[in-house]
């Protein structure tokens, strides 16, 4: 049953085609995707098997979501990087009813870090939301770490009223060196509650109680941003009024910058300052807290702002602690 | 008489104080507080107090001290640590017994019948005998934990001594979660890498889908069992009125390695439907201190909080689900602060 022609005409597609991907330049773009957060170790350590997917499924469930809530992709996009720098991906989405359009979206812009193959971007989104009119979260120079064909953390912003985003990268890339992230590190703030004698007593903690402290505590505020060691970072994350936004903007805002510095192999110095909102009036809380690839660091917070949620007695609390880890990039 | 007694009394009482002391208690916290409470119970000190700050609560959750209890450590004696025998007691006495006596290798052995009243209609009855424990010189150690509902229950031993007591150092410690997790979910679970399935057991007890948790001491090669049954309070007096059973598991640990141990168990569940299995055989290998997740075929039905959208949508706060998944992990019983 074997026909010549046919048979022929396959290998000539064949070679066609091995001839076609020769030729092809080699793929080098960024794909990102924003996810809503919780359980955020638990989707750091799916999205690890999500490695080699550089796509991922636009809604229903995106991964293998165990706690039985689908994980939906919010923003998704690809970006060819053989163009010329700096990149930019928009998308504006009208707003409610009732309100102007183009108001709401989400803007990614990518830039060469250096003269190396490194990445760097500044992510701004702005949300409508329940609670408050909008929410806008906002990250600068961002690096991106190097490691190929796989998904990234980069940024997330959440608060105590907004479930809020995580925003994660892929560098799908062939010709882009292998090399290993050196010195990018995420880092994770929280800043909430814990009670007054955990607070006095949590410099005796052990590691194990350190870290199941961290998960106790009433959160008021999280971020999470890429950073590079010896380079300032920046996220800050905003809610408010659309009416009021321009002339007050930065009264709901939070802003985190600082820059993390790297003593030996294992040792690692945070230094930061956090702007609490309120705008100029409210002291900025200076952070100097030293740290260990992997591990939570808790530190008292003077003065923190009060928290929404109350006390199973109905009594007011104030974000006291703030948690910090950084864990190293995954090369 | 009983002038010349009362001048000995104070004598016996100083000879006690003066002597080893054992202590246990029972501590009932939220689920996911457990992990929280035994890394409390590190730092709380001797006798947990009946006032004053019983232990550090680090998410401010109570922790109440259910049952407690002390005796004079004697060797080579059975130590009566609960309420006494209360067989036929008046119906609303919990009854708390618990009976410790020194094992062969240096530790204890415990019989337990604990009963809690999570309403005062009913109770919640847990027992196991032939526990085997380590000496706890100085710190708190946990013998069991298990759930009652969205609740888990620990009992904890203490031994007061002034005399250096080495750790005999082949004290197990058995934990199983019998939980249902989302099919889809479930698909994936033989894949998983060490970290994801320890953040997955993590989130168990959260997800509100665990349907008995239990945590023994033990010893590899003596087998150990438990049972969990629940009754009426009021019917406790009727004749031939028997506490309904919840769960019964029986098993046993071999140690191949060191680093290296099997479980041999078998769960046995009630009925609820035609057709539903009486016995599950779990067995199991596993890396000593680290969770091994295997899935059960057709594990008995419970009452599970509603967790998927598409339930809490349509506004039920329970669904009937099936036990799908069994966690696992044998670990050294801790050791401790040094």
């Amino acid at each position: 049953m074997r026909c010549p022609f046919l048979s022929r005409t396959s290998r000539w597609i064949g070679s066609a085609l091995a001839l076609t991907l020769a030729a092809a330049p080699a793929r080098d773009r960024l794909h990102f995707v924003t996810i809503s957060r919780g359980y955020d170790d638990l989707l750091r350590e799916e999205m690890k098997r999500m490695a080699g997917t550089p796509v991922l499924p636009r809604s229903g469930k995106l991964l293998t979501g165990i706690t039985g809530f689908p994980r939906n992709a919010g923003y998704q996009g690809t970006i060819r990087l053989d163009r010329d720098f700096p990149l930019e991906w928009s998308v504006q989405r009208s707003g409610t009813p009732g309100r102007t359009a183009g108001d709401f979206g989400f803007t990614l812009g990518v830039m060469r870090a250096g003269d190396g193959p490194g990445l760097r971007f500044d992510v701004d989104a702005l949300e409508s939301g329940t609670e408050h009119d909008f929410y806008r979260m906002t990250a600068e120079s961002v690096p991106l770490p190097l490691g190929r064909n796989t998904w990234h953390p980069v940024a997330a912003w959440g608060s105590e009223y907004n479930q809020g985003m995580s925003l994660w990268c892929y560098r799908e890339a062939t010709a882009v060196a292998a090399s290993t992230a050196t010195g990018i590190h995420l880092l994770d703030v929280q800043v909430g509650f814990l009670p007054e004698p955990v607070v006095a007593a949590m410099n005796t903690f052990t590691p194990e109680h350190t870290r199941l402290a961290r998960g106790a505590m009433a959160p008021w505020q999280t971020l999470s941003v890429s950073c590079q060691v010896d380079r300032p970072f920046s996220i800050s994350s905003a809610a408010g009024e659309r009416a009021m936004r321009g002339r007050s903007d930065d009264r709901g805002l939070c802003r985190l910058t600082g820059t993390l510095t790297q003593n030996y192999e294992t040792s690692f110095n945070l230094k930061c300052q956090w702007q609490p909102p309120g705008g100029k009036k409210q002291p900025q809380v200076r952070f100097d807290v030293p740290l260990q690839p992997g591990r939570w660091h808790l530190q008292p917070v003077e003065g923190g702002p009060r928290l929404r949620a109350t006390g199973p007695k109905g009594e007011v609390r104030v974000a006291n602690v703030a948690a910090f880890r950084i864990t190293a990039a995954e090369p | 008489m009983s002038a010349r007694l009362a001048c000995f009394l104070p004598l016996l009482a100083s000879l006690a104080v003066a002597g080893e002391r054992l202590h246990c208690v029972v501590i009932e916290v939220p689920s996911a507080s457990l992990p929280l409470l035994r890394e409390e119970m590190k730092r709380a000190a001797a006798p947990v107090a009946d006032h004053g700050p019983v232990l550090l609560s680090t998410d401010g959750l109570p922790r109440r001290v259910t049952h407690r209890g002390q005796a004079p450590f004697v060797p080579e004696k059975p130590i009566p640590l609960g309420n006494g025998p209360r067989e036929g007691s008046p119906a609303g006495a919990r009854s708390f017994n618990i009976v410790a006596a020194s094992g062969a290798g240096g530790g204890l052995v415990y019989d337990v019948s604990i009963q809690q009243s999570p309403v005062p209609a009913s109770y919640y009855d847990f027992r196991t005998k032939g526990l085997v424990a380590a000496v706890p010189a100085n710190r708190w150690q946990e013998l069991a934990a298990w759930n009652q509902g969205t609740r888990s229950v620990s009992l904890w031993h203490h031994l007061q001594t002034d005399e250096p007591r080495a750790a005999a150092g082949d004290e197990l410690r058995i934990e199983l979660i019998f939980a249902s997790m989302p099919d889809d979910a479930l698909a994936h679970v033989p894949e998983y890498p060490p970290e994801l399935t320890r953040q997955v057991v993590g989130h168990l007890s959260g997800t509100g889908r665990v349907w008995k948790s239990f945590s023994l001491a033990c010893r590899a090669d003596v087998p150990f069992h438990l049972q969990s049954s629940h009754g009426d309070r009021r019917r406790r007096q009727e004749p031939g009125y028997g506490d309904r059973v919840l769960a019964k598991f029986q098993g046993r640990i071999t140690r191949d390695t060191p680093g290296h141990a099997t479980l041999d168990g078998l769960l046995e569940a009630p009925r609820h439907h035609e057709g539903d299995a009486e016995a599950y055989p779990v067995s199991s290998e596993a890396s000593i201190g680290e969770w091994r997740l295997i899935v059960l075929r057709d594990g008995p039905t419970f009452k599970a909080a509603a967790a998927a959208f598409h339930e809490i949508y349509t506004r039920r706060a329970h669904v009937a689900a099936k036990v799908n998944v069994v966690a696992i992990r044998v670990s050294v019983a801790d050791e401790g602060e040094p």
